[in-house]
């Protein structure tokens, strides 16, 4: 009976938390863990009525086109639930870092924080693309600030770049709605589905959404402000913006995909090739990097890149593995994140010559890093494995040769810097001295790989779940 | 040309250009600056919709408001970042 509240008891409660949590740095943590329990509750009660219909909920009892409706169906409900988890253990690691390091960012941290995941909670339920803008709005604001949380001279400037290119997103994005609306009267998707006719104006719209939706995602080659802004958070912070932050904006083109019915046409191949050159052009600037905060948010672009092969590619199975590898990156990017975060606190360096024989004091680290980074290279048995075999599967089923030539190299790349970095770790030097990161550190970081691997195994039946075939996806099967 | 079309396409014109100057100028100050220009120039195309009917559509006024507000938000967090740029000589690790 409580289930039609779920979608907007999601965003409110985040929302309220991180309000209660600006009073008191000393709460904040208990209050981001009872917004966490909430959260999962409302999403294990939402399960079982989903499976038979969509959620929708009617703020304020006002129907569409005037009013503003929430929808929770099992693709919303697949990325809730992928946020929830992997802003679990972003809030673990955050917990145990904050008080190993005392850091001073500690005191911002965990209000923007919960208000970053009321932001993405609301994006994934809304329907309605002002309500989208608003929700685009309070993520973006939230990352940045907890981007310059850091308050390092390259992270102000990694963060005002960040907020420039945000900004720039936004204001595309809401002009695409203001034609939108002026042409049909309704900001509601699903009746602008029906009621959007590919005339000149309705395409300038798309377009510039698609646009500010890339820059959001971070798709090559707009990807220009993510590097810097990943590489110079702080280790938590990090992790939260490389694995949760810009997924809200591939969702959304995921959603316009599917209600502007577009598999085949020529916006959907343009995000393909672009994505195959993030996965090329990232892998490679992660192999040439010296800095390993830099080498993982390269491999973030190159990552990004196989999402947006399935506009590409089309049909099911290839939906399922760009998914899947969505699902599978969060987890995997913000375990690697985690683990760069402890090697730099046991080594006091963040560059590969900096880490050398780190290996003897962060062990738990290293071997969860292992883990995750099986996943991020594509390495069975991981869900990144099982997310790119669908991808290849698909791409060879449609004759995509030049898609089957990007994954594997991409592969090869992501494979080569990653095991940079391993390599460095594991030089002997007998007469370094090293700090202890502290072992709950090391264990979250080990959470986070034992995770990334059990998609591996359930990886399949659950992207199997959500209803691909009510959803209109082109492509060969 | 009606006055619809003159408010819509100085709108228009006021973002494009706003976005230039975002892509070309080089200081931050300057970008954000010009983007407040991009900002205004969507809203004055919102209010060009709004005036097309007689009472003005009150939804669209209502998504000015809200635009307002978030450029607000975001001016003011750019401006911070910005005078902490100029004013601090770099901090601890990154």
């Amino acid at each position: 009976m409580m289930v039609e509240h779920t979608p907007w008891l999601l965003t409110a409660v985040p929302l309220l938390m991180a309000a209660f949590a600006m009073l008191s740095a000393r709460l904040a943590p208990y209050l981001a863990s009872v917004s966490t329990l909430i959260c999962g509750t409302l999403l294990l009660q939402a399960l079982e009525p989903l499976s038979q219909e969509t959620i929708i909920h009617t703020l304020g009892g006002h129907a569409a086109p005037l009013g503003i409706e929430l929808y929770l169906d099992r693709l919303s409900w697949m990325m809730l639930a992928l946020t929830w988890l992997g802003g679990a253990l972003c809030s673990l690691y955050a917990f145990f870092w904050f008080r190993s390091t005392g850091h001073a960012g500690v005191a911002g941290f965990w209000p923007l924080w919960l208000g970053l995941i009321g932001g993405m909670n609301a994006l994934f339920v809304s329907g309605d693309l002002f309500n989208l803008y608003v929700a685009l709005e309070v993520i973006g604001i939230c990352a940045v600030s907890l981007a310059a949380l850091a308050q390092s001279r390259e992270a102000i400037r990694a963060a005002t770049n960040y907020l420039l290119a945000t900004y720039a997103a936004s204001l595309a994005y809401l002009f695409g709605v203001g034609i939108l609306y002026g042409l049909y009267g309704t900001m509601d998707w699903r009746l602008l589905a029906t009621l959007a006719q590919p005339e000149a104006p309705a395409l300038l719209a798309a377009g510039l959404m698609i646009a500010a939706l890339a820059i959001k995602a971070a798709l090559f080659p707009l990807h220009f402000w993510l590097p810097s802004a990943h590489a110079t958070a702080l280790p938590p912070v990090s992790a939260i913006l490389s694995a949760l932050a810009i997924k809200g904006a591939f969702y959304l083109l995921a959603r316009l995909y599917i209600q502007l019915e577009m598999p085949g046409s020529l916006p959907a191949l343009l995000l393909g090739y672009l994505g195959a050159a993030a996965i090329l052009y990232g892998g490679y600037q992660a192999l040439m990097a010296h800095n390993i905060k830099r080498i993982i948010a390269y491999s973030t672009v190159a990552q990004s890149g196989y999402f947006f092969l399935i506009f590409a590619i089309g049909g099911a199975m290839a939906w399922q593995g760009g998914f899947l590898q969505l699902y599978s990156h969060i987890i995997a990017k913000a375990t690697l994140f985690f683990a760069v975060g402890n090697l730099a606190l046991a080594a006091g360096s963040v560059t590969l010559e900096g880490i050398k024989g780190v290996a003897r004091a962060a062990p738990l680290t290293l071997f969860g890093a292992a883990m995750a980074a099986l996943s991020i290279a594509g390495l069975p048995p991981s869900g990144g494995f099982l997310a790119k075999w669908l991808l290849l599967q698909s791409a060879i089923e449609g004759g995509a040769w030049h898609f089957v030539a990007v994954l594997a190299i991409g592969g090869l790349l992501s494979a080569a810097y990653l095991f940079k970095i391993f390599r460095y770790a594991l030089i002997e030097q007998p007469e370094k001295r090293f700090n202890d990161p502290g072992v709950w550190l090391g264990w979250v970081v080990l959470l986070g790989g034992f995770i990334s691997l059990l998609f591996g195994f359930v990886g399949g039946q659950s992207v199997a779940w959500f209803d691909l075939s009510a959803l209109s996806l082109g492509g060969a099967s | 040309m009606s006055l619809f079309w003159l408010f819509a396409l100085s709108g228009s014109g006021l973002f494009i250009l706003g976005l230039l100057a975002t892509a070309f100028r080089t200081r931050a100050l300057e970008k954000l600056i010009a983007l407040n220009i991009a900002g205004s120039g969507v809203f004055l195309f919102f209010v060009a919709l709004a005036g097309r009917s007689d009472p003005p559509d009150p939804v669209l006024q209502a998504m000015v408001l809200t635009g307002i507000v978030v450029s607000v938000a975001l001016t003011g967090l750019g401006a911070l970042l910005i005078r902490r740029q100029m004013t601090e000589g770099g901090g601890d690790d990154g």
